[in-house]
């Protein structure tokens, strides 16, 4: 399989469909039984895909590389030495973990029906496959059909295992709701001696995975500099990869993403962003540029926000909104209000204070048969506070 | 995360009163306020130490302003209370539900706010009828030689409960009317409580003591399935919960005694009405805040949001008065409550950032839904 078996003008035109279309041909892929070249068709959606996440099934392979996702590439951005996994090794990898492991069986009947997101399902079936599937990978010595699935060389295999090893084996500790590798600092600890001890050649693809996880950037980062020179040496290496790719998942995660997933994601670079300043290992310049495109980035979808998916189906409500198109403005507004504050945190404030303002007359320019003077004041305290919300009961601005 | 438990007594209420009564605050950091009547200053704002640490903030009532920023479901709640003539679990309910209703706490409560009216009023209905009842069960005693009384026409029901009334007018001072006028006004005292076989189990209070144990079940189960440092809040949650049901039943039932003896009641209501509603009030007293506690814990379905909401709830679970001593006898209630009083203290809770602040607020609001 490779990717010219599509032809290049179909996937052109596939890069460019709308999303319902986009859903759709990603859904027949999805039901395909032996996907071979369709999963091609796929691969100029990628990122789309990403923002959109539409509901797709959870396959053995999919959950088997669910803590890889991170650094999963196309395979010509895969470099020998770099974190990265081609997404080429996935079909191969998966058949050899299929036929090497007993239980598999029984993992792929758990998931059957269930879908990607499902995070307590994901989690459990999780546990049984990722520590033992480290185990079917570390004991092998070749792929069959290796060269053939990748077009990469013999010596690929050895370290693309190891990488994926190294990931799996610590899967479990870092992946669900309150992964363990994250309760302490010394948790942490434990989790990079683990690597360093079993699998040293996974050791950046795992400070890379942990990093992209966004949990808490500032814990991997401080336990990636009190280890080893190596270590902390590759910390500061997979910190300033993620600071490189920072602009194009801010780009696609904040700026074309659902307000909720947008919030989300603001909040996630904060803290990011936060814990690489605090590293020391980055230059403030650096920072203060990557903040800066954040923030506006944040600004630019707080007013987007504000003005197509807040104010628009408000105003068509009409006079007498129902409380569940009142509560679905509340809660938009209310992620318009956490972008809000995660970019000013980045230092947005002339931008937000700008965007706010915007924000504030449109609101205001709402009359009483467009929306009850108790739901308007409300949107203005979720998003400009009580005492602008108050000012506003008081008088018509 | 490090906790710290000091057995210490910052502050430890002799009385209900003394204590406060909690207000539904939406505005995170007031999470847990009781107002209480002041010393020197109408009344007093009671704030847990919003560090985690111990204490409380004890400040004049007017003063909200000048610790944070409240939202304005707070702020109109606040000029409610502060106009109050007495400060009782009651009288903040109707108030917070007053506000809930005009949709500052959003269109959930507000909906709640309406439900909780229409279903007091069907309360008040019930609670009078059984009140009617009994009062004709102690006029007009039912003849155990005669067998079981059969089932009654309304009307013929209507007929014997003019004529208890009647009855019983004259020895109280009262006309027919002023009968049951006072039934109509004890039942607004006895709603919550649960007089009659079905609001026994449905009503207000009852409903709050069902909730109350499931709470201690799902504390006693934490601490059995978890040996982290939650326990040691779960451990706090579950002792609160504890001496506060035994003292909620025992007075529970002291009330339903009491309505079960109309004619008594309405005598001491004729002689004082406060005098004769306080056995009515104290399951009230005692179970005031918990409601609250009992929605955060509910809200939360998963591990790591149950593990959050131990340590949120263990920071302000109400600590029982020596006062409840006298109410309920038996109970070592300052022993036990000493031991008891003990703070949570998260060294690393970030209180000022506002992290999760929108979130929280929502909650909150969602949570007023579910009183």
């Amino acid at each position: 399989m490779s990717q010219t078996t599509v032809p290049r003008d179909l996937q052109y035109s596939l890069a460019q469909a709308s999303e319902a279309k986009m859903v759709r041909v990603v859904s027949m892929v999805d039901a395909m039984a032996d996907r071979g070249a369709a999963d091609d068709l796929l691969v100029p959606l990628r990122s789309r895909l990403a923002v959109l996440r539409p509901a797709r099934p959870l396959r053995f392979s999919r959950l088997l590389f669910l803590p890889l996702d991170a650094i999963i590439v196309p395979a010509a951005q895969w470099r020998v030495g770099l974190e990265l996994i081609p997404r080429s090794a996935i079909p191969p990898l998966t058949a050899v973990v299929q036929a090497g492991l007993a239980g598999a069986a029984d993992i792929e009947a758990m998931i059957v029906g269930r879908s990607c997101g499902e995070t307590e399902i994901e989690a459990q079936a999780g546990r049984r496959l990722w520590s033992a599937a480290a185990d079917v990978l570390t004991g092998l010595d070749t792929c069959p059909g290796w060269g053939a699935a990748t077009a990469l060389p013999d010596h690929a295999w050895q370290e693309i295992r190891a990488k994926v090893a190294g990931v799996l084996l610590i899967a479990d500790r870092i992946w669900g709701e309150e992964p363990p590798a994250f309760a302490s600092d010394a948790a942490m600890a434990a989790l990079l001696n683990d690597v360093q001890q079993h699998a040293p050649l996974a050791m950046n693809a795992v400070l890379a995975v942990l990093l992209a996880l966004g949990k808490d950037s500032a814990r991997v980062l401080r336990a990636a500099s009190r280890h080893s020179d190596r270590v902390a040496g590759l910390g500061r290496a997979a910190l300033a990869r993620a600071l490189d790719a920072l602009p194009e998942v801010v780009a696609n995660r904040i700026g074309r993403a659902s307000v909720d997933d947008a919030a989300d994601e603001a909040d996630r670079v904060d803290a990011f962003l936060t814990a690489a300043e605090a590293s020391g290992s980055i230059g403030r310049a650096e920072i203060r540029a990557a903040r800066f495109e954040a923030a506006a980035q944040c600004a630019d979808r707080f007013a987007n926000g504000v003005a197509s998916e807040l104010i628009p189906p408000a105003v068509a409500y009409g006079a007498m909104p129902s409380d569940e198109e009142i509560m679905e403005a509340e809660g938009i507004a209310r992620s318009l209000a956490r972008i809000e504050r995660a970019g000013r945190s980045m230092g947005g404030e002339t931008q937000f204070d700008a965007a706010s303002a915007d924000a504030q007359a449109l609101l205001c320019s709402l009359g009483p048969a467009e929306m009850e003077a108790v739901d308007r004041a409300r949107l203005a305290e979720i998003l400009f506070g009580p005492d602008q919300a108050e000012q506003l009961m008081r008088s018509t601005c | 995360m490090l906790l710290s438990f000091a057995p210490t007594l910052p502050y430890y209420p002799t009385t209900f009163l003394e204590r406060g009564v909690a207000v539904p605050f939406t505005t995170p950091m007031l999470a847990g306020t009781r107002v209480r009547p002041g010393e020197r200053v109408t009344l007093e704002l009671i704030v847990p130490n919003p560090s985690g640490g111990r204490g409380q903030y004890i400040l004049p009532w007017t003063s909200l302003q000048d610790l944070c920023r409240p939202s304005l479901y707070d702020r109109t709640l606040q000029k409610g209370v502060a106009v109050l003539s007495a400060v009782t679990p009651a009288a903040i309910r109707r108030i917070t539900r007053d506000v809930a209703a005009g949709g500052l706490a959003g269109r959930e409560a507000r909906a709640s706010a309406r439900e909780a009216v229409t279903r007091d009023t069907d309360g008040l209905i019930v609670t009078n009828f059984c009140l009617l009842m009994a009062l004709m069960r102690e006029v007009m005693p039912d003849d155990p030689s005669r067998g079981p009384r059969p089932p009654e026409t309304p009307e013929v029901m209507r007929r014997r409960a003019n004529l208890a009334v009647a009855q019983v007018a004259p020895a109280l001072g009262l006309d027919s009317d002023g009968v049951a006028r006072a039934l109509e006004d004890l039942a607004a005292i006895f709603v919550g409580i649960g007089i009659g076989p079905e609001a026994m189990a449905t009503a207000r209070l009852p409903r709050a003591v069902t909730r109350l144990e499931k709470l201690q079940d799902d504390m006693e189960r934490w601490i059995a399935d978890h040996g982290d440092d939650s326990t040691g809040g779960a451990d706090l949650v579950r002792s609160c919960a504890a001496l506060t049901l035994s003292c909620a039943k025992a007075t529970l039932e002291d009330a339903r005694k009491s309505a079960q003896q109309p004619i008594e009641l309405l005598k001491r209501w004729r002689a004082d009405p406060e005098a004769a509603a306080i056995k009515a009030t104290r399951p009230e007293w005692i179970l005031d805040g918990w409601d609250h506690i009992c929605a955060i814990w509910e809200a939360a379905q998963t591990r790591a949001t149950q593990r959050a909401a131990i340590f949120e709830i263990a920071q302000f679970a109400p600590v029982i008065p020596r006062e409840a001593s006298e109410w309920v006898g038996k109970l070592d209630v300052e022993a036990e409550a000493k031991s008891l009083f003990r703070r949570l203290v998260d060294l690393n809770h970030d209180w000022r950032s506002g992290g999760n602040v929108f979130q929280q607020a929502a909650r909150t609001e969602h949570l007023l839904a579910a009183h």
